[in-house]
């Protein structure tokens, strides 16, 4: 539905063009153009994008299309002229003393309106924007042994296209490794939305969603499965991730097999490894 | 042809009897409704998929996940269901099934799945009825109970609902407030099958976690069907529906909204007063409330599934020296007998250790053991940027301090550093505690030296966000050592002692704005007045 909104805009767009164009009416100055881009632009990052995107995102995307709009008037000396000819007639011609007074008189209040307004804000702690899927470690000590990342596979995964009954076993074992452990956070469903999900910051991992274990190599679950919370660099914030380092809980094989549930059962291709020669 | 009178009777009689049978049938055949076996079939793929692991293979309710689970997953083999729109100990319709697997139950186990197709929903609610064989009996099956909507909300209804709670006895379960701290509530047992499990009555000052849902519909329905296979009778009998809905009412009238009001930071007032924490909860009248959601501790070995607080709320009230805090949390008893403490080894009640898994959660044994307890911590020193201590009792590089108190030794509250969840030591300290329990609700006051010279760790200081998070034990259901209910960190804030006027800068800006406005046209003029 939200992308709809991008056609009506330009439908409205050149409604004023159409209208503009017949009648010969003064928004025909490219200052009306100017700013009537701007509010498009504004109303369709702001309303046609799903998800919402944030408002640090939207103000890049407006600053970058204000300096567009702002060349675009500037590069042309004629242009410039008719687009700063109606402001200039306002700030200096004399018919024009009043409303400028008001102007004038106006915006200082509206910045006063907002220091007061900005004052007034709900007091919340500021967010910590962490890093959720950090670069892992070269290698990682597991019971006692060395395990380099970049050459760890997972020791069942040829099993599924060799011998894909073995395969299902150990994908069943890692069902119940998954509903007996991880299911209180990570859900019933896999989307995250376990009993525990609300009271947790940050939110568990939703497997469905393609942004999480789709991207990465079953190495790096592995490491994250293994390891938990407390090996996660600064930069993703271990001091508030409820994720349990698992090794104090499952077997190697248990950790391998619940890597090959949650692939299966959310339908995700672990990511391939790129060969180096 | 002619018939005799007889004969003719004779006839009409037997075609009515045809008629009255083939009626029947065709009522029952439209009623039991099992689906074919290709349904079946799919509705059996969907439920080993999703289902099996807590309800079990056989649908008896012992999948290998049941264990973890309190309240326990549904044995479908025994036909009971909570949520239905027949009476008291009928069976469900197709529908109620499918607005369970819908909706779930929350802050329970069950979760909603509400992704599947309507045909997927039916295929799996014929499935669950194969489990019970009562499903295929004609007799078995119900109409479902007629409802309409809720008549419109009023306070007179209310507090008429609120004398008939008291009438109808809601209280010995519920308790006088509805925290569900009535005095038979430690006895309830579910009905289920043959092991019996306790069975908590609804908190109904928290209508968000009503099994059925939080609206005044939903609650009717629960007065009206009763809840099979758990002590909560229908009341469709005994009270007349338009004292069902004054009942409704007043329940609805105890909470705010239908969703919790989670919150993230705790603000702090400023009191000229002196703090005595001996005048308990009014202390903290003029401070904002912040409810943070309590959940199991499942990180470090000695988890705790299950835990029975929800969730804690939290006040705060400060002065030049000193700072207070109120928690407050919903139990249904208080556990003032044994002790608790943190470091506690979790022992064998809990479930990291296999060989008493299935003792776990039994009724017996329970009580006595272990008391409530409550605990506040606070980072040992603040820490630049975003960095923390881990928020389960530290970490070995940065340390928290964990202010516990033992509600069956009300006097003496502890302090401990932690270096993790297994490195706690105790300290001293000089924090004062006040406690109370009433009506299904303990109040806990911690009041705390400011520091802020920064001596004993954290200094509380106007304007500047500290870290803090809660732990919470009930005895009653074996809670302790590390087996709590725990909170992420969350944020508290000072807010500042002296109000600062906005008066000031709203001057400067605005004056500044004007003078810039000025600037701009005077230029102008002076450059374009010619044309």
């Amino acid at each position: 539905m939200n992308y709809l909104i991008i056609p009506l805009v330009f439908f409205v767009l050149f409604i004023f063009y159409l209208i503009s164009r017949s009648k010969r009416l003064s928004f025909t100055n490219p200052l009306f153009w100017v700013v009537a881009w701007w509010i498009a632009f504004y109303v369709i990052l702001k309303n046609a994008i799903l998800p919402p995107l944030p408002s640090s995102i939207i103000q890049m995307f407006m600053a970058i299309i204000t300096i567009a709009l702002f060349f675009y008037i500037t590069a042309d000396t004629q242009r410039l002229k008719e687009a700063i000819h109606p402001v200039i007639q306002f700030l200096v011609n004399r018919k024009f003393k009043l409303p400028l007074g008001l102007v004038i008189i106006i915006i200082p209040v509206l910045v006063a309106g907002k220091v007061y307004f900005g004052s007034q804000v709900k007091i919340v702690a500021p967010v910590f924007g962490r890093s959720i899927h950090p670069a892992p470690p070269t290698k990682i000590n597991y019971q006692g042994k060395q395990l380099i990342l970049n050459e760890l596979e997972n020791p069942y995964r040829h099993l599924e296209t060799e011998s894909p009954l073995d395969f299902q076993k150990h994908v069943e074992a890692g069902r119940k490794v998954y509903y007996n452990n991880c299911v209180f956070c990570h859900g019933d469903t896999l989307e995250g939305k376990g009993i525990f999900a609300h009271g947790l910051n940050p939110i568990p991992a939703n497997f469905a969603d393609v942004g999480t274990i789709a991207q990465l190599q079953e190495s790096y679950v592995f490491w994250r499965v293994a390891k938990g919370a407390p090996d996660l660099p600064d930069e993703s914030g271990p001091w508030s991730s409820a994720m349990p380092a698992w090794e104090k809980f499952l077997t190697e094989e248990e950790i391998w097999d619940v890597i090959l549930f949650i692939y299966d059962f959310t339908g995700h291709n672990p990511r391939a490894r790129v060969e180096h020669h | 042809m002619q018939f005799s009178k007889k004969s003719r009777s004779l006839q009409g009689s037997f075609l009515l009897i045809i008629i009255g049978v083939f009626t029947i049938c065709n009522l029952y055949s439209a009623e039991v409704n099992l689906g074919t076996e290709v349904e079946q079939a799919s509705g059996k793929k969907l439920y080993v998929n999703y289902c099996a692991h807590c309800h079990g293979i056989d649908g008896d309710g012992k999948g290998s996940a049941s264990l973890y689970f309190h309240p326990k997953p549904r044995d479908f083999t025994s036909g009971k269901y909570k949520l239905r729109s027949t009476e008291s100990g009928e069976l469900p319709t197709d529908d109620d099934i499918k607005q369970v697997i819908k909706k779930g139950m929350p802050y329970s186990g069950m979760p909603a799945f509400p992704g599947f197709t309507e045909e997927e929903y039916q295929n799996l609610t014929y499935y669950l009825k194969t489990f019970n064989e009562d499903f295929t009996d004609p007799d078995f099956v119900v109409d479902p109970l007629v409802f309409s909507k809720a008549p419109p909300y009023s306070e007179e209804s209310a507090l008429k609902g609120k004398e008939l709670y008291s009438l109808n006895e809601c209280n010995g379960c519920h308790g006088d407030s509805g925290r569900g701290s009535g005095v038979s509530a430690p006895t309830l047992e579910d009905g289920f099958g043959e092991t019996k499990y306790h069975i908590r009555p609804a908190d109904l000052t928290k209508r968000w976690t009503f099994r059925r849902g939080a609206t005044r519909e939903d609650m009717y329905r629960a007065f009206t069907t009763g809840l099979n296979g758990t002590p909560m009778p229908s009341y469709k009998d005994s009270i007349t529906p338009e004292d069902r809905w004054h009942l409704v009412n007043y329940i609805y009238s105890l909470s705010e909204k239908d969703e919790p009001n989670y919150s993230t930071t705790i603000i702090a007032e400023y009191t000229e007063k002196e703090i005595d924490i001996s005048q308990g909860k009014s202390l903290f009248e003029n401070s904002e409330a912040a409810l943070f959601p309590l959940v199991g501790q499942v990180i470090e070995p000695g988890r705790e599934f299950f835990p029975s607080a929800n969730a804690i709320e939290v006040r705060s009230i400060y002065n030049q020296e000193t700072i207070a805090f109120l928690l407050t949390w919903n139990d249904m008893k208080a556990d003032t007998k044994g002790s608790n403490a943190p470091d506690i080894l979790v022992d064998k009640f809990h479930l990291d250790n296999p060989k008493n898994k299935q003792k776990t959660l039994v009724v017996e044994e329970r009580d006595k053991r272990y008391s409530d307890a409550v605990a506040l911590q606070v980072p040992s020193k603040m820490t630049s940027g975003f960095k923390k201590p881990y928020f389960l009792f530290g970490d070995k590089k940065n340390s928290v301090n964990v202010t516990f108190l033992d509600l069956a030794n009300k006097n003496e509250v502890k302090q401990y550093t932690g270096y993790g969840y297994d490195r706690l030591t105790s300290v001293d300290n000089h924090v004062l505690a006040f406690s109370n329990y009433e009506d299904g609700e303990w109040s806990v006051i911690f009041k705390y030296n400011r520091n802020l010279d920064g001596e004993e760790g954290v200094s509380f200081i106007e304007e500047s966000f500290i870290p803090l998070s809660f732990y919470v034990w009930d005895g009653f259901n074996n809670e302790h050592g590390i087996a709590s209910s725990i909170t992420a960190w969350y944020s508290l804030y000072l807010k500042a002692s002296v109000k600062k006027s906005p008066i000031v800068p709203m001057l400067t800006y605005g004056l500044l704005a004007l003078l810039l406005e000025l600037i701009i046209v005077f230029l102008i003029r002076k450059k374009f007045s010619a044309t």
